[in-house]
């Protein structure tokens, strides 16, 4: 049974899976469906890089990710699932072979989480991968507000202020906040967001490695996903971190959750920033 | 509770469990590596799994080639080839390397018409300022070579404040 939280919000019923007639939850298969979802943000972006491609790269990499393709259906099927796995992982380590140095980081949280679901008979029913996930998302949330802080340029607003005047369309959101001139000095609202971001993620970080699993934390925080993927013009991490989320709270993803990840990455493939413009 | 952790229970872990803690050391122990690379300026923090993007503009190291033979001329980018010569030197995201021999030697056999031309390599990158806030292009890694016969060239650089020499043998 789901951990149900007392202070979910009703509009959470539109993430989470609904019962079973008879109150219970299929969370295999939706924990099954995430992982899939997860991959499918791994091969959206490993074909968003087929846009560049040239004929000189020969055809392995149509090969590689069309056989990444064929491979997401059977990660649903029980009695496939690890096997559809394992040739998706396979599939992945040429590219990974490769492109090891220009490897996004979103690339590397992938690396470091769906492979890791072969050492489990059955990953989408073991609590320890759902517990490995969720440490490992902790983790991450630390290490990139640690990094933050490190060069800290959210403490004294200038990253914010930064983007905000030089940054592309969906960067620019909080450019209204404050004039030019404050290119010298950032303004008060981008020193404040700046600082706010960071509170979040160590909160969130501090929250998953506690183990807190309610529902509302989750919706909040996927909601929180979103608007950071909306502001950086960037799906594909946002997606993963949901669907691997969806796992560590051991609620699987919904259908309709699955949807709006879909379109999402189907919309990231051209940007959010060029939709604006283009309706701007 | 995931910290109710006592020594009855640790010897109950099984080999799965040393291995999915074993995971966790070694990724911690990355960032933490990670990090340490990037605070000492060596590193583009946007890359190699630290978890550093969005901390700072993406520094996107560039590189610029001068014909140096008599007054320093810019060579345009369409006129020579530079994927491999970038692939070499791993993309300019570890910011101390050197210039390899190798990468020279790439170079001129992707650009066969520059052997025998004296040559300037020019890394820039963007710098991010905070006061006022900015990004402007500086020059980063710079290299030379030059023909000391047609099949002999001698090579200097620096980077990050050293400074390196060598000679190469070349066969086209």
């Amino acid at each position: 049974m789901i951990a149900q939280s007392g202070f979910a919000p009703k509009f959470s019923n539109f993430l989470w899976p609904s019962e079973n007639t008879d109150g219970s939850y299929n969370s295999g298969k939706l924990n099954r469906l995430a992982i899939m979802t997860a991959m499918l943000s791994v091969f959206f972006e490993k074909a968003g890089r087929l846009a560049k491609y040239n004929v000189e790269y020969g055809y392995e990499p149509i090969f590689l990710t069309a056989g990444m393709l064929l491979a997401l259906p059977f990660v649903l099927v029980e009695k496939y699932s690890r096997w559809a796995i394992l040739a998706f992982v396979l599939l992945l380590l040429p590219s990974i072979s490769a492109d090891w140095v220009t490897y996004a980081n979103h690339s590397w949280l992938a690396v470091w989480t769906i492979p890791v679901s072969l050492l489990f008979v059955k990953y989408w029913d073991d609590p320890l991968f759902a517990d490995y996930l969720r440490i490992t998302l902790g983790v991450v949330m630390l290490a990139a507000f640690a990094q933050k802080v490190l060069a800290g340029t959210y403490w004294d607003g200038s990253y914010i202020a930064y983007l905000s005047h030089y940054g592309s369309t969906t960067e620019r959101l909080f450019g209204f906040l404050c004039s030019d001139t404050t290119l010298q000095q950032p303004c008060g609202w981008h020193r404040f967001i700046g600082i706010f971001l960071l509170v979040w993620q160590f909160a969130v970080g501090v929250l998953l490695l506690v183990g807190i699993r309610s529902l509302l934390f989750l919706s909040v925080e996927i909601g929180f996903l979103l608007g950071a993927g909306l502001f950086a013009d960037e799906m594909n991490f946002q997606v993963l971190n949901i669907a691997l989320l969806c796992i560590a709270f051991r609620v699987g993803m919904s259908y309709r959750l699955f949807a709006a990840c879909v379109v999402l990455l189907l919309v990231d493939m051209h940007g959010i920033g060029e939709f604006i413009d283009y309706a701007i | 509770m995931p910290f109710n952790l006592s020594l009855a229970k640790l010897k109950n872990l099984s080999g799965l469990h040393y291995v999915i803690i074993g995971l966790l050391t070694v990724h911690v122990s990355w960032i933490v590596f990670h990090m340490n690379l990037v605070s000492k300026d060596l590193i583009n923090p946007w890359k190699l799994g630290g978890y550093g993007m969005y901390t700072k503009p993406n520094n996107k190291a560039r590189l610029r080639v001068y014909d140096i033979r008599d007054k320093t001329k810019r060579l345009s980018k369409k006129t020579y080839a530079s994927k491999n010569f970038r692939d070499e030197n791993l993309r300019y995201i570890f910011r101390c390397r050197k210039i390899t021999e190798e990468a020279f030697l790439i170079f001129l056999r992707d650009n066969p018409h520059l052997a025998n031309v004296d040559l300037r390599f020019l890394i820039r990158e963007r710098k991010f300022t905070r006061s006022p806030v900015a990004v402007k292009w500086v020059p980063h890694s710079v290299a030379e070579i030059k023909w000391q016969q047609s099949d002999k060239l001698t090579y200097s650089g620096s980077v990050c404040g050293e400074e390196y020499s060598g000679e190469i043998e070349y066969r086209p």
